[in-house]
């Protein structure tokens, strides 16, 4: 065995544990089609020519509960400028899912099941929730790791300069 | 048979190198069942918790001892 291989394992093993794979901003959006929760599947491709705003959260997840009441209103602001929300659940039980939406309540954006984790592990999603803004193009412009008070400003301002506002 | 060797040291080097983090690593995503109550070490996470912030007050250092979530996976 040369020196060039174990340097490579190396590396390679290295870069496994850093997780240094994920979506970044300028990287396309991978596309999905997934069945919403009580509503109509999403497919993003259908989606072109609008932006999108994209989170990934589960039940379990703390952050997520204080951010979709913030992200209800946030979106119906920016549905009447074309903008479209989705949210992804990672939950593998939907009817735990079911619980926090009623729980939460007037939620206003889409809310898709992906109890494979499918699309998580595509973006390469490291903290929940993580919220990413695509362009129009399918594009990822924004990502976001974990809630933060202010949040929803940023939101707009990232949304509004994609919207030439 | 020279093969075999070699493979067995590229597989120790791999899990030595990650710290076995190749072989178990729990995505935030993938802490639904992690996060409930019941996972806990304590019986109690808010009598750990409270107890934790006496036991950060009288050593005057915080951290290292994990959150009461229970793997929430958040930030």
């Amino acid at each position: 065995m040369n020196i060039k291989t174990v340097l490579g394992s190396i590396a390679m093993a290295a870069a496994v544990a850093a997780n240094a794979w994920a979506i970044s901003p300028g990287d396309t959006a991978p596309t999905f089609d997934l069945p919403g929760i009580d509503q109509s599947s999403v497919n993003l491709e259908n989606l072109r020519g609008k932006v999108v705003i994209l989170d990934f959260w589960g039940s379990w997840c703390g952050p997520c509960k204080e951010s979709f009441p913030v992200f209800s209103q946030l979106n119906r602001e920016l549905t009447a400028k074309g903008v479209v929300m989705v949210a992804i659940n990672n939950d593998t039980n939907i009817d735990k899912a079911r619980k926090f939406l009623e729980q939460v309540g007037g939620v206003s954006f889409q809310v898709i099941a992906d109890p494979k984790h499918t699309m998580a592990k595509e973006y390469g999603v490291k903290v929940m929730p993580t919220t990413l803004v695509i362009d129009q193009a399918g594009v990822v412009r924004f990502v976001h790791e974990g809630y933060h008070e202010g949040e929803d400003d940023v939101l707009r301002q990232e949304v509004g300069s994609l919207l030439g506002q | 048979m020279r093969i075999i060797p070699t493979t067995l040291v590229l597989a120790g080097v791999l899990v030595g190198a990650t710290g076995c983090d190749l072989l178990t690593r729990v995505m935030p995503y993938e802490r639904e069942i992690l996060a409930q109550p019941q996972m806990q070490f304590g019986q109690s996470p808010q009598r750990g918790a409270f107890e934790n912030h006496t036991f950060e007050s009288r050593e005057g250092a915080a951290g290292g001892i994990g959150e009461e979530g229970g793997g929430c996976g958040c930030n």
